[in-house]
């Protein structure tokens, strides 16, 4: 059955007699425009970059160890905090990245190249509103995306059976393990490691009671919000036990206002960098729409292009606004793009979304096109709260931005770590109150540590998790389904939309491998 | 320990793995084995072709190089090992302290021996008194304005 298209969704007549997406939008603004709500956006905001500029904590850390503030909010309340949060953090990397050569967040790590340089030169202001600017702008572009293209997103997954899910959830691990850190055989067997977990428990169909070792506590399964803290934020605070040293550095933050500054910036950057901006927002928001690739990937991309487009790529690198404006701007519309696979298939487009995919559970919103109809209010709220943040993010970044520099200059490592520590244990007990959370949390935490120094990338592991569950129900009822037939997997082959899917992961599977194949032929070529 | 020997170690981890769940499978019906047989069966392939990759490939990936040598890095082995036991404690004692007790202990340790001042009497009061204000600060917050409420400890609930 399909769905309203866009254009009768956007026109107040719909033959279809559905509510309009502008009836939505209305709905979503009425809801945000409450005190509470624009509280919450700024809290939101002003935390999430306090985290990002933290060097050592990223974005996906920011928002997992907020999740437990929100376990008693209303759903709208509780995502659009964590919404603004994430988009806040990504924000607060470029602080750590121009004014100490440190990225706050892996998305920031393009900021270094010219944000730093410009810091050294005396022009750290500059830095800070271009990268304030393109966040914004960037921010927006995602969310505005976001908006529009999730609806009919939605509508295509209504025509998804059992098997097209199951192979949009193959499809996701093999693009994550392609795209992450690593080798694309160790994603895979970490997103295989990840399934294997999630059917600890009881099974969704049939009921059997599978790998609990005989302890009753484990038939519940693994809670999904526990396993993210610990994976994401325990590996990570033992890192910052590692380089505590290195944080010194931060005694340097600081820089000066000077009059002049913003508008000669922001009026440089609106009016002749347009193209810059289109490009890397575009990029941002694609990059965030595949699975598991993020801010972090997205920023390097939008850099390289725009040297590439570039007529003085020369000066890259050497403290050129541009830069600075292409991964800001790319990094922050991977915010809005991430969360269209998310909201309309259940598949985080992002780390940060994996840890929203365990609030939605929470809440008990499923995704899927039940968010853009019956659960329409609180979605479209949630997505106009994101692009609110965008927008809170400019005075508070501007006007806050030595103060934020200063604060986070005086936190020692010494109260950061335990911080984050006493955190997640508080999180992970007010989910269930339950102390055997608090211990699976650590363990994953510990486990996710090893695996790192083994070289298994924590992506997979977790979008393996998330999407375990969705492909055991497809592989399992399309099975079902197929008793009819000579074979009971002929369904999972039978429908176009199937090839498809099929045909995607063969791509992302063996894309890796072609292109190292062409840089070896290229290379014995030139010899 | 070089990147090659990480890639076997953790293939042959993972490969422990899937050989204690696929000895403790006993699944009921015929439905609730599909997927994870499946994904075991699956997985044995990866981590077999990760394996002779590890042998025959020109150069290991890595995910996060460690650049510290010698003693430093020993130290900070050391210091990492320290902070994972006092976490492991924390959660252990947790039930029975409470999470005001547990949370002041863990918070005041880890703040005192990550600030390299451990002979400094005035770091040990200064972290006792922030892990006060911390936990404290939690408990308010979640205990009053979130109504989730925290453990108050079997010794003394």
């Amino acid at each position: 059955m399909a769905g309203p298209g866009l254009r009768a969704r956007l026109l107040p007549d719909a033959e279809d007699g559905g509510f309009p997406m502008l009836d939505y939008l209305w709905l979503g603004l009425q809801h945000l425009l409450t005190f509470q709500n624009l509280l919450l956006v700024f809290a939101g905001t002003v935390m999430g970059m306090i985290a990002g500029a933290l060097p050592g904590i990223t974005a996906t850390m920011a928002v997992a160890v907020l999740v437990p503030f929100t376990f008693t909010m209303s759903p709208v309340a509780g995502l659009v905090t964590l919404g603004a949060v994430y988009m806040g953090a990504i924000y607060g990397g470029s602080f750590s990245a121009i004014l100490i050569n440190t990225p706050g967040t892996p998305s920031s790590i393009g900021t270094c190249f010219d944000g730093y340089p410009m810091a050294c030169q005396g022009r750290a202001e500059e830095a800070i509103v271009a990268a304030t600017v393109g966040s914004c702008l960037g921010g927006l572009f995602g969310v505005v995306c976001l908006i529009f293209l999730s609806p009919p997103l939605a509508d295509i997954a209504l025509k998804f059976g059992p098997a097209e899910y199951f192979w949009v959830g193959v499809f996701g691990i093999t693009i994550i393990s392609s795209l992450s850190s690593g080798s694309v055989l160790k994603g895979l067997v970490g997103g295989c490691f990840g399934a294997l977990i999630s059917t600890i428990g009881i099974a969704p169909i049939g009921g059997d009671v599978r790998f609990t070792f005989g302890f009753p506590a484990m038939q519940g399964g693994v809670e999904l919000v526990v396993m993210l803290i610990g994976l994401f934020c325990i590996p990570e605070l033992l890192s910052l036990v590692v380089k505590g040293e290195g944080m010194k550095t931060r005694s340097e933050y600081g820089y000066t206002r000077t009059k002049g500054v913003l508008w000669k910036t922001t009026r440089h950057i609106v009016l002749h960098l347009q193209g810059n901006l289109w490009r890397s927002s575009i990029i941002g928001t694609i990059i965030g729409i595949l699975p598991g690739a993020g801010g972090n990937i997205a920023n390097l991309v939008a850099y390289n292009e725009a040297k590439r487009a570039s007529k003085t790529p020369e000066k890259f690198g050497t403290g050129f606004v541009d830069g600075v404006v292409a991964t800001e701007t790319s990094n922050n519309a991977v915010v809005g793009g991430g969360m269209i696979p998310l909201l309309t298939l259940g598949v985080p487009g992002a780390p940060p979304d994996a840890v929203i995919y365990g609030v939605l559970m929470l809440f008990g919103l499923q995704p899927g096109p039940e968010l853009f109809s019956t659960k329409a209010d609180i979605t479209y709220t949630f997505m106009l709260g994101v692009g609110l943040s965008a927008i809170v993010m400019v005075p508070v970044g501007i006007y806050g931005g030595r103060l934020l520099a200063r604060f986070v200059a005086k936190l020692s490592t010494a109260y950061l770590v335990p911080g984050i520590a006493i955190l997640t244990m508080v999180g992970s007990y007010a989910i269930r109150n339950n102390f055997l959370d608090v211990i699976l949390m650590l363990v994953f935490g510990f486990i996710g540590f090893g695996l790192r120094r083994l070289n298994f990338s924590a992506a997979p592991i977790v979008l393996g998790l998330i999407l375990g569950p969705l492909m055991e129900t497809g592989l399992v009822r399309a099975y079902l389904m197929g008793m009819a037939y000579p074979s009971p997997w002929f369904t999972l082959f039978v429908n176009p939309l199937s090839w498809i899917l099929i045909a995607l992961c063969a791509i992302s599977f063996l894309w890796p491998y072609f292109g190292s194949m062409k840089e070896r032929l290229q290379g014995s070529l030139k010899e | 320990m070089d990147a090659k020997f990480r890639d076997r170690l953790g293939s042959a981890i993972m490969l422990a793995f899937v050989a204690v769940l696929w000895m403790n499978r006993g699944y009921t019906t015929p439905f609730g084995g599909i997927f994870p047989d499946a994904v075991m069966i699956l997985m044995t392939i990866l981590i077999a072709a990760s394996l002779i990759q590890s042998f025959i490939g020109r150069r290991a990936m890595e995910i996060e190089t460690n650049q510290l040598e010698g003693e430093k890095e020993e130290k900070h082995w050391l210091d990492m090992a320290v902070v994972m036991v006092i976490l492991l404690l924390w959660v252990l004692l947790f039930r029975s302290l409470g999470f005001a007790l547990a949370g002041v202990v863990g918070f005041a340790s880890i703040a005192w021996y990550i600030s390299g001042k451990r002979k400094d009497w005035k770091m040990v009061v200064k972290a006792v008194l922030v892990g006060m204000a911390v936990t404290f600060v939690l408990m308010a917050i979640f205990g009053y304005l979130l109504q989730v409420p925290l453990p108050e400890g079997e010794i003394f609930g």
